[in-house]
């Protein structure tokens, strides 16, 4: 399993939250369950916000803060759902305060001209992983024009969170969800061509 | 000839498969916090401290869409209002940015806070805190956690990162004897800080469900 998106009436999370709510499974067990299910996609959301030499500090970040929250889940009736997500939900929003958290402490750290900064920036490049992978040609560019809130919408719909779930972790209406979506794909038509 | 542009959908589609790639592709950390010694799994580091105070901002503003001075004057227990629960989260906000730019500072603490009648904490100053807010306003009081909260982050950006690590005698005195304070690093105290916010917003997240019932 490598993080795609799941098709079936319930996703491992589902099981593995009911299961460790049920005292079938240990806390450490549903853990490491759970990263397996989505260290891939935690580490593809911050490749794709974050300077690629910085993806596995950060990803053990988002793994720790969730590791000390799992140890106090509250499992709400959420997981009666089969479409709710609330551990990639919040490795999601983690995701982005950790990003966040990134680029403000790296900003406050530059001792560099801002000029000599931005140049490294160039050479080693934000999104090297995203060049060096061929086929990324409309995620590298969704990165560099989209602004954050319709980032924020395209990732988590890429990973397979819902319309409901993004609009409950971003605290915004279902319908400003798909307003972002659309417009983000509008900006990435106006620049991308066909078999570019 | 006219150059075609690709239809949303086809956008999305290729999206799609980018992301496929890119999941295939990455090399994501295999090693869980399960791998680390217990001792240190602790998500303490300058973003982590700075993800998490973002966290608790951002609930903090999304109560404050939701609370009114009407909702604030309800009791949420035998002694305090849901104002005063508040009051209380906004007066930790100060002490523990108080104490942080103290430690930021190189200098030490000339006064303590016993955990007194309790031992889950420091009732009598609590009572005090709460007592001195008595007369602001629900705004004033939402405004007070989250500038706090915020010059907690400005903090753990400007301390050195040694002395962020550096066990500490903080005011803290758990056992009530004055001269027997907490000591922990401040990276410790901060992560405590988020960890005592979320435990107060878990609790108002139920009253006010509640309330509304």
């Amino acid at each position: 399993m490598m993080g795609v998106k799941e098709e079936g009436p319930s996703p491992l999370e589902n099981r593995v939250l009911r299961a460790r709510a049920r005292g079938e499974m240990s806390a450490d067990a549903a853990f490491e369950a759970l990263f397996q299910e989505y260290r891939r996609i935690v580490a593809s959301w911050l490749a794709v916000r974050v300077d690629s030499g910085s993806v596995d500090d950060l990803a053990q970040d988002v793994w720790l803060i969730f590791y000390g929250r799992f140890r106090r889940w509250e499992f709400g009736t959420e997981m009666e759902s089969t479409e709710a997500r609330p551990v990639l939900s919040f490795l999601f929003s983690t995701c982005q305060f950790v990003a966040r958290g990134h680029q403000r402490l790296a900003r406050s750290r530059r001792t560099d001209p801002l000029e000599e900064v931005e140049d490294k920036v160039a050479a080693s490049g934000p999104d090297t992983l995203l060049r060096d992978l061929e086929a990324a040609q409309a995620l590298s560019l969704a990165r560099r024009i989209c602004p954050e809130e319709e980032l924020d919408v395209l990732l988590a719909k890429l990973a397979g969170m819902s319309a409901r779930e993004v609009a409950t972790t971003l605290s915004v209406t279902e319908a400003v969800v798909d307003h972002r979506y659309r417009d983000a794909l509008a900006r990435l038509r106006s620049k991308l061509k066909v078999g570019s | 000839m006219t150059e075609r542009r690709e239809m949303p959908e086809e956008i999305g589609a290729r999206l799609d498969l980018e992301w496929r790639s890119l999941l295939a592709a990455i090399s994501a950390p295999e090693r869980s916090p399960l791998d680390l010694p217990p001792d240190r799994r602790r998500a303490v580091s300058p973003v982590a401290l700075l993800a998490e105070l973002e966290e608790v901002r951002e609930e903090w503003t999304s109560l404050q869409g939701v609370v009114d001075e009407e909702m604030g004057a309800r009791f949420a227990n035998a002694a305090w209002t849901l104002k005063d629960l508040l009051a209380h989260l906004a007066s930790w906000a100060r002490e523990f940015g108080s104490e942080i730019a103290t430690v930021a500072k190189k200098e030490s603490f000339d006064y303590a806070i016993p955990f007194a009648m309790s031992v889950l904490g420091p009732n009598q100053w609590n009572e005090r805190e709460v007592q001195a807010r008595r007369e602001r306003t629900l705004e004033e009081i939402f405004r007070e956690f989250d500038e706090e909260t915020a010059r907690l982050q400005d903090l753990v950006i400007e301390i050195d990162e040694p002395a962020l690590y550096r066990p500490t005698p903080f005011p803290l005195a758990p056992s009530g004897n004055q001269r027997e304070r907490l000591l922990v690093p401040p990276a410790f105290l901060v992560s405590g800080k988020c960890l005592h916010d979320r435990y107060h917003f878990a609790q108002i997240r139920k009253l006010l469900d509640r309330f509304r019932e």
